[in-house]
């Protein structure tokens, strides 16, 4: 029985004889040309082949490429040098390099497109969000320096940024003046004209904008969240969440990391650190900023961040696969562990290796 | 006065790194141009590309020729890959690969002033899922910060580059294991590569100071 070759690209199959010439072939229609792509790449048998190879009976099939399943007698066996003497035939058309880009970079295009994905959303809001925050700060400051000028007393008084903007949008010096008890000659604040003070109330402005586009943002984080990982959210919070997605690259990673990953997640530069220089480990990440690992002493935030990255952990599995809900009782044994190291007693220990230093 | 490099594709001036343009008009990433006698050169920053910190620390040869079929594995944004299609030049045709989406994107918009480059998006992991997209090539050039990169680097000259083919493997040390000190993640490449027994090394050189723990290796298949 003759041995023929099979060989698929992305333009067509063909058969060669053993001496590599090419006896038969099918070229696809540009309608299928993506869907076959598709099932060599899964290694399936295409419509084509399964055509050529009924067509030739009597002839034994090695087809050169990678199947991952099984017709006629057909034998999938890659052969480095027999891919290069069919490669060498097809070359002589010197055409084919510029079909194969046309055809493959709508491929490509088509990948692109599809790995769009609620991972990718959730990422950019919660970078647009920490970006509005940096912004936003440097904008306050800016506003109350160039206010300084004006009226110095008021952003004195007021912490808040967001009041602040809010106000001497409002607010003429007069009114304030009265608010703070004071006189105008008492005030270390310049009188100015109505432009030069319109370009700091327009700057107010602008802040007040950022702050409600970054309010925008969280609203629409937190629906996302709710939709995509209601237990994470429900126990990390939205923006922790979210953070720990963003750094992740996607759900699917994420649920791959073991619970002492997320715990340091966020913390890369002190874990490298640890890594290459044996400086102290960190003990959290992002999850530092958790209100329960805030409000814990320092001697149990380390505990009570690894019982936080495990339920995480767990949270993110059931959003993954897609179980009930339980993230409030994630959250609620969490809760409980806080309460319990508030309640052990400082434990002094007697190793001979803790140094006792005196005070 | 820009002259030919011992390198067959390149140039210099002396002291610069450059390629004959074959889009020019087209500055892709804000690269230095340098025009002679109404050719266009571009000009490669040693600092961004491998390929081109390899021929700064004096490497012997790089391995791709005018007309060459690349496998370029880890285009990422495209930089370096521009530089390989223009030393290929017409003749010449570089498939080039990226897993991540993002980066394959920009590679898309790099490709289309260039007729001899083909952006796809694929995991150099896994062969079998971009065999019917390319073929077999007279180079391949790996540039991938994976922990298995020495292990991808062997599976692709194997299945992809011609026999006598030259290859190029950018290592990453960080990316193999953190905590070992380069040299010896250099040497356990070096180990296996040999244990191939497909691959021979004719070159080898590391990076420093250009690129921080890096080396490379040009080998040649047997």
């Amino acid at each position: 029985m003759p041995n023929f070759y099979l060989y698929s690209n992305l333009l067509g199959s063909y058969v060669f004889d053993q001496k590599f010439y090419v006896i038969d072939k099918a070229m696809f229609r540009e309608s299928d040309i993506l869907a076959n792509s598709l099932k060599l790449e899964q290694g399936k048998f295409l419509d084509e082949e399964k055509q050529l190879i009924d067509r030739h009976k009597k002839v034994k099939f090695t087809v050169i490429g990678f199947k991952t399943e099984k017709f006629s007698d057909a034998e999938a066996a890659f052969d480095a040098g027999i891919y290069g003497k069919i490669c060498d035939g097809l070359k002589k058309d010197r055409d084919i390099y510029s079909r194969l880009r046309h055809f493959g970079t709508m491929i490509t295009k088509q990948k692109i497109r599809n790995a769009v994905n609620p991972n990718i959303l959730i990422t950019q809001a919660i970078d647009s969000i920490v970006e509005l925050e940096k912004v936003s700060n440097t904008v306050a400051k800016r506003l109350r320096e160039w206010y300084g000028y004006y009226l110095p007393e008021f952003s004195e008084s007021i912490s808040d940024h967001r009041k602040f903007a809010e106000i001497i949008a409002k607010k003429d010096k007069a009114e304030l003046l009265r608010e703070l008890r004071l006189k105008k000659e008492e005030s270390m604040g310049a009188d100015m004209k109505k432009e030069d003070l319109n370009m700091i109330i327009e700057l107010a402005k602008s802040l007040l904008g950022l702050y409600r586009l970054k309010d925008q943002q969280q609203d629409y984080l937190e629906k996302m969240m709710k939709d995509y990982c209601p237990n994470m959210q429900a126990i990390a919070g939205t923006l922790i969440a979210a953070k720990l997605l963003g750094r992740a690259g996607s759900l699917k990673r994420l649920v791959e990391f073991p619970s002492s990953t997320i715990q340091v997640l966020g913390a890369e530069e002190a874990f490298f650190r640890h890594m290459t220089t044996g400086a102290k480990m960190p003990k959290y990440g992002y999850i530092s900023q958790h209100e329960f690992i805030n409000k814990v002493s320092q001697k149990d935030k380390g505990k009570i961040a690894r019982a936080l990255a495990d339920k995480i952990s767990i949270a993110s599995k059931i959003d993954y696969f897609k179980g009930e809900f339980m993230g409030d009782r994630l959250r609620k044994m969490v809760e409980e562990k806080v309460k319990a190291v508030g309640k052990e007693k400082s434990v002094r220990r007697e190793s001979k290796d803790r140094k006792i230093i005196k005070r | 006065m820009i002259t030919q490099h011992r390198l067959k594709g390149l140039y210099t001036d002396g002291k610069r790194l450059f390629t004959k343009s074959i889009a020019p008009g087209t500055r892709p990433f804000e690269e230095r141009i340098f025009r002679e006698e109404g050719i266009e050169y571009r000009q490669i920053d040693l600092k961004k590309s491998k390929l081109a910190a390899a021929v700064a620390k004096g490497i012997s040869q790089i391995g791709v020729m005018p007309s060459d079929i690349v496998l370029y594995l880890g285009a990422s944004h495209g930089y370096t890959p521009s530089f390989m299609s223009d030393i290929v030049g017409n003749e010449g045709f570089v498939f080039a690969l990226d897993f991540a989406p993002r980066v394959v994107r920009d590679l898309v918009f790099v490709s289309e002033k260039r007729k001899n480059l083909a952006p796809m998006m694929a995991d150099a992991n896994h062969p079998e899922t971009y065999f019917n997209r390319i073929l077999q090539v007279d180079y391949v050039y790996q540039d991938i910060a994976q922990k298995n990169q020495a292990e991808i680097f062997i599976k692709n000259c194997k299945i992809f580059l011609k026999k006598e083919g030259f290859a190029f493997l950018a290592v990453k040390s960080r990316s193999i294991d953190i905590a070992k000190k380069p040299k010896q993640v250099f040497a356990e490449v070096r180990k296996i590569i040999e244990d191939s027994k497909e691959l021979s090394i004719v070159d080898y050189r590391e990076l420093d100071p250009l690129e921080k723990d890096h080396c490379v290796f040009v080998c040649k298949k047997k």
